[in-house]
């Protein structure tokens, strides 16, 4: 096929190669990710290797003390607190038990999915501005899924190709350039936040579509948020209850809970991995290989290999890009069982050691060249072996 | 709307025994922490899908049943010394015996309360990381599109791993009681604390 005949300068499909090269990236480097768990806290590590602390208490967090301390706004807030319980029991709670009733979970759920999808451009932005690449293609491509194939964003097909949402808002990210919390603020209407999480959620409020879509009336953004609070609250009904009823002073429950979860969502502990530049490079090697495409008129991209699928003119082991990290482990007698497994395949792993400030990790990992397709494959070789955990790393 | 978001994070607080029933595959038990999680749950799992003890006359045996089984799993002791901090070097050894009856109870209460709430949420278990006697459980758990990251941390007592807390979306739970109990203390001292405990726990509609 002659190149010049290809439709270079036809936007729509430039477009469309983009987000379909998005779509094919992104499911692949999730799902196989999912088996290895969280990615491992610090404290919690600290906590693993600490030695039995007098009495047996355990100092759960060091940060009690400031905890306690950044709430000079107490007696403002618990009246607001105050509020917002009566808010809850009084108007909110009777009218989301009637709604509960008359609309099915399924359809409430949807409808927040659709209020979450309005939501992209602020998870996009911020998670452009943390420098998450991978998170950005994730929400990108959810968006394009679930407003096509979820029509309208009612439905998250997404998750079935195994892309999450990627939970960014601005004050996590000015939490992550290391900006501190502030004091805390207990809003009235909007709950829990601080200084930080207020001024975030101004700034995202510019991002989100519902407020310009409904601001010119007011009346239409009280009935629209409400709708939107109502709906959210008629799928927890009760959890507020049991969570009052179970501590002994709600107010001060509420506000470690809200500092303790908007730390972990700072620091990403409940997303699968950490998002980092290795995203980033596979995501420039993809476009590279995609304009390969493109320019060899039509023709594959992808490089040539020999009959025993090592590359042509590149596989020497201690030039891999690209390794598949078999598992991490803590005990030295499993790294070695499992090497031994693996060389009974003739497969001949390395280790690698994770220093830790008094202990090591060691994660198995075996090369696999510097090609990512070729990494790609040879992982899923591996997964149907039996080593679901493995996947590709860069070194 | 952050209020929203964090108060569907709180919701997970109160499925975290409808979590343990989630998993179902279990293979035969062994030394490892996971290992001993899962049998428990299968435990757990098949009293609770036993039909005879559906009946009416038979909730209480069933509680029963179920409470024996969550008190081979959860440390109640330690994770109330924990909650207490400092102060659960000043209180009498009996006062410690009651504060460990009474904190056990409100736990049981916020996690097993929601037992008949059951409804299809999965858990899924990650790695399990071991260092001599303490050891960690990552799992995840997924109700409808949305799913949570849970920590379980367990320390050996007796060639037993006990859960001595657990995080969920990195709230701990025993942090969380104790910055509660402290802000009591400071108000109206142990005596206070012991009392609103004492009251709370004789309002609980039903007591496991």
């Amino acid at each position: 096929m002659n190149i010049y005949k290809l439709p270079r300068k036809n936007t729509s499909f430039w477009l469309f190669t983009i987000i379909i090269g998005l779509l094919l990236y992104c499911p692949n480097s999730f799902a196989t990710e999912a088996i290895s768990g969280g990615p491992e806290n610090l404290e919690d590590m600290e906590w693993l290797s600490s030695e039995e602390s007098s009495g047996g208490v355990e100092n759960w967090t060091a940060k009690d003390d400031t905890v306690l301390t950044a709430d000079p706004l107490e007696p403002v807030n618990r009246l607001f607190f105050h509020f917002n319980d009566k808010l809850y029991y009084w108007v909110l709670k009777p009218v989301a038990t009637v709604y509960s009733k008359v609309i099915p979970k399924d359809v409430r759920g949807s409808i927040r999915n659709c209020f979450d999808n309005l939501l992209t451009p602020v998870r996009v932005v911020n998670n452009l501005l943390q420098g998450k690449v991978k998170g950005t293609g994730v929400e990108l491509s959810r968006f394009v899924i679930n407003s096509t194939l979820g029509i309208y964003g009612f439905g998250d097909p997404a998750v079935e190709f195994g892309l999450e949402p990627q939970s960014e808002d601005f004050g996590q990210t000015l939490g992550t350039y290391g900006i501190g919390r502030g004091v805390y603020i207990h809003w009235p209407v909007l709950g829990p936040s601080n200084i930080r999480d207020t001024i975030g959620l101004v700034a995202d409020s510019f991002l989100d579509p519902l407020a310009y879509i409904v601001s010119s009336e007011t009346f239409a953004t009280a009935a629209v948020y409400g709708g939107k609070k109502v709906n959210e609250i008629s799928l927890q009904l009760g959890d507020y209850e049991l969570f009052k009823e179970t501590s002994l002073d709600p107010y001060t429950a509420v506000r470690d809970a809200y500092q303790q979860y908007r730390e972990g969502q700072i620091k990403d502990l409940s997303s699968k991995e950490k998002d980092n530049s290795k995203h980033a490079r596979a995501a420039v090697k993809m476009g590279l290989v995609a304009g390969n495409y493109m320019l060899n008129g039509g023709r594959s991209g992808f490089p040539q290999y020999h009959e025993d699928d090592s590359i042509v003119g590149e596989s020497a082991v201690d030039e891999s890009t690209y390794f598949i990290q078999v598992g991490t482990f803590s005990d030295p007698d499993q790294v070695d069982k499992v090497i031994d497994e693996l060389s009974s395949i003739k497969i001949n792993p390395v280790v690698k050691v994770y220093e830790r400030e008094d202990y090591s990790i060691f994660g198995v990992q075996v090369a696999a060249g510097t090609n990512f397709y070729m990494a790609k494959k040879q992982e899923i070789q591996l997964a149907a072996a039996g080593y679901n955990g493995a996947f590709v790393v860069t070194r | 709307m952050k209020h929203l978001f964090f108060a569907r994070r709180i919701t997970t607080f109160f499925v975290i025994i409808s979590a343990l029933f989630g998993f179902c595959s279990v293979s035969a038990s062994s030394d490892t922490p996971l290992d001993q999680m899962k049998t428990s749950v299968e435990k757990l799992l098949e009293i609770l899908s036993d039909d005879q003890l559906k009946t009416p006359e038979m909730q209480s045996e069933r509680k029963k049943r179920v409470v024996s089984v969550v008190d081979g799993i959860f440390d109640f002791h330690g994770m109330a010394r924990s909650s207490l901090a400092k102060e659960w070097q000043k209180i009498s050894a009996e006062d410690q015996k009651e504060f460990v009856d009474l904190f056990s109870k409100l736990i049981k209460q916020r996690y097993i309360g929601k037992i008949d709430a059951y409804d299809g949420q999965k858990v899924v278990f990650g790695k399990e990381i071991i260092r001599g006697e303490r050891a960690l459980i990552y799992s995840t758990l997924q109700d409808n599109s949305s799913s949570y990251s849970m920590v379980y941390f367990l320390k050996k007592n007796q060639d037993k791993w006990l859960i001595i807390n657990m995080k969920i979306e990195n709230v701990s739970l025993v942090a969380n009681y104790r910055s509660d109990f402290s802000s009591i203390i400071r108000k109206d001292k142990y005596a206070g604390l012991v009392k609103m405990l004492k009251d709370k726990v004789s309002g609980f509609k039903e007591s496991w």
